[in-house]
């Protein structure tokens, strides 16, 4: 479910099985446990709808603190997918079932150098600690860094074909506290590399990072 | 007080209200009466549900089928809904509004056993605030702040309950940071504050 990597607002997904319920994927920055609640839920509404004769479900809406999770059918699956919680739900669904193709003009995405600077910073340390074997293990890293430290930046941005990827265009005002956002996930990486790999190799690999910046 | 509710909420336009208590006590309007044992099965799915995802508080929740429709307000001791047919006559948040004015207006009977809101002092949010800090150093303002937020906690205005489930998403993000084991004792000398 490539697709809803790329869509902006959804901050993190799973996907469920309908048949057996099973979790299949779980992906995004999300701290919130996904895969259970739209294993759960999908499963519950399924036995609501027979009892109460509800028809089809068109979604199911769950809103705790700040977010939704949105579940629905898609295929012989249901997808459940947290957004924020004044995110409207159809207008979300639309956007995943509408296929990429069909999208009129693609947006394009502005982003202030600020931004876009420390996103780039982000990437490279990721590469740098992880390298081609590690670097499954340094997303996720980074996806509890997101999903902890981002705050408001979360509906903006997400893991795209293995880099931390701007989705849309983020709001003007919000550019300082996104800029110190994006520092916290860095120190946080940059963290976790020295408890893992202790200081000096950590160092080096910072350096590293620095010193391809410099060079742009 | 339930039955009041129920017709209060049916006089203001929805065709079929109801409150589950937990202890699987459910009302509904006379007119409808045949729902009553159904309506009561839904709550039990649902209470089984959230239990089973336990973490979480779990406040809304819409099942919008294709014929009719769910709308519900969660609480600790029961869930205060309706259930409409397709297409809804009023819009969700006009629906959740009118849930909400006639619940201030007339409270659900709760079990005798749940306990009253105890408030606290803002101060108390930053001695947790210190006890993360300790632990988390220059993370904490943006893992505090983040928190606050994404579990609504109004830093003037909280109950106990809230406190618990703050204290339990600060430990969480701090584990991810120092660990689970550390992010647990966290947890535990926060908690301690609340005894």
């Amino acid at each position: 479910m490539e697709i809803l990597d790329k869509i902006p607002g959804i901050i993190g997904y799973a996907v469920i099985n309908a048949d057996d319920g099973s979790i299949e994927e779980v992906r995004g920055s999300s701290t919130t446990p996904l895969g259970d609640l739209a294993a759960f839920f999908s499963s519950a509404g399924d036995v609501i709808k027979n009892s109460l004769a509800l028809g089809g479900i068109n979604y199911i809406s769950l809103s705790y603190g700040a977010n939704r999770l949105v579940i629905f059918p898609f295929d012989s699956k249901y997808l459940g997918i947290e957004i924020e919680r004044d995110g409207d739900p159809l207008l979300f669904m639309e956007q995943v079932k509408t296929p990429p193709a069909e999208i009129a003009q693609p947006k394009v995405i502005e982003v202030p150098r600020s931004l876009s600077s420390k996103v780039l910073q982000v990437n490279m340390l990721v590469e740098e600690f992880g390298g081609e074997a590690n670097r499954g293990h340094w997303l996720e890293v980074l996806n509890q860094g997101v999903g902890i430290l981002g705050g408001d930046i979360l509906p903006f941005i997400g893991i795209i074909d293995n880099k931390l990827s701007f989705k849309d265009s983020p709001p003007a005002e919000n550019e300082e506290e996104f800029v110190q956002g994006l520092r916290s996930i860095i120190d946080f990486l940059v963290k976790k590399a020295v408890e893992e790999m202790g200081s000096s190799q950590a160092r080096v690999k910072v350096q590293v990072v620095i010193e391809k910046m410099r060079q742009g | 007080m339930n039955q009041q509710m129920v017709n209060k909420l049916e006089e203001k336009g929805l065709s079929c209200p109801f409150v589950i208590a937990k202890t699987g006590e459910t009302t509904v309007s006379e007119k409808n009466s045949s729902l009553k044992a159904k309506l009561s099965q839904m709550g039990t799915v649902i209470y089984e549900s959230i239990g089973a995802v336990g973490r979480i508080k779990i406040e809304t929740i819409e099942i919008l089928g294709k014929i009719k429709g769910l709308i519900m307000e969660v609480e600790d001791e029961h869930i205060v809904g309706g259930l409409f047919d397709q297409p809804l006559n009023k819009s969700i948040p006009d629906i959740y509004a009118l849930i909400k004015d006639t619940r201030s207006q007339a409270k659900p009977v709760t079990a005798p056993e749940a306990k009253p809101k105890v408030q606290f002092s803002p101060v108390f949010l930053d001695e947790l605030k210190a006890i993360l800090k300790d632990y988390v150093g220059d993370f904490t303002d943006r893992i505090y702040q983040n928190q606050l937020k994404a579990q609504r906690i109004n830093p003037n205005e909280f109950s106990e309950e809230d406190v618990r489930r703050f204290i339990l998403a600060l430990g969480k993000a701090a584990g991810m940071i120092i660990g689970p084991s550390k992010g647990r004792e966290v947890i535990n000398k926060m908690l301690a504050k609340l005894k």
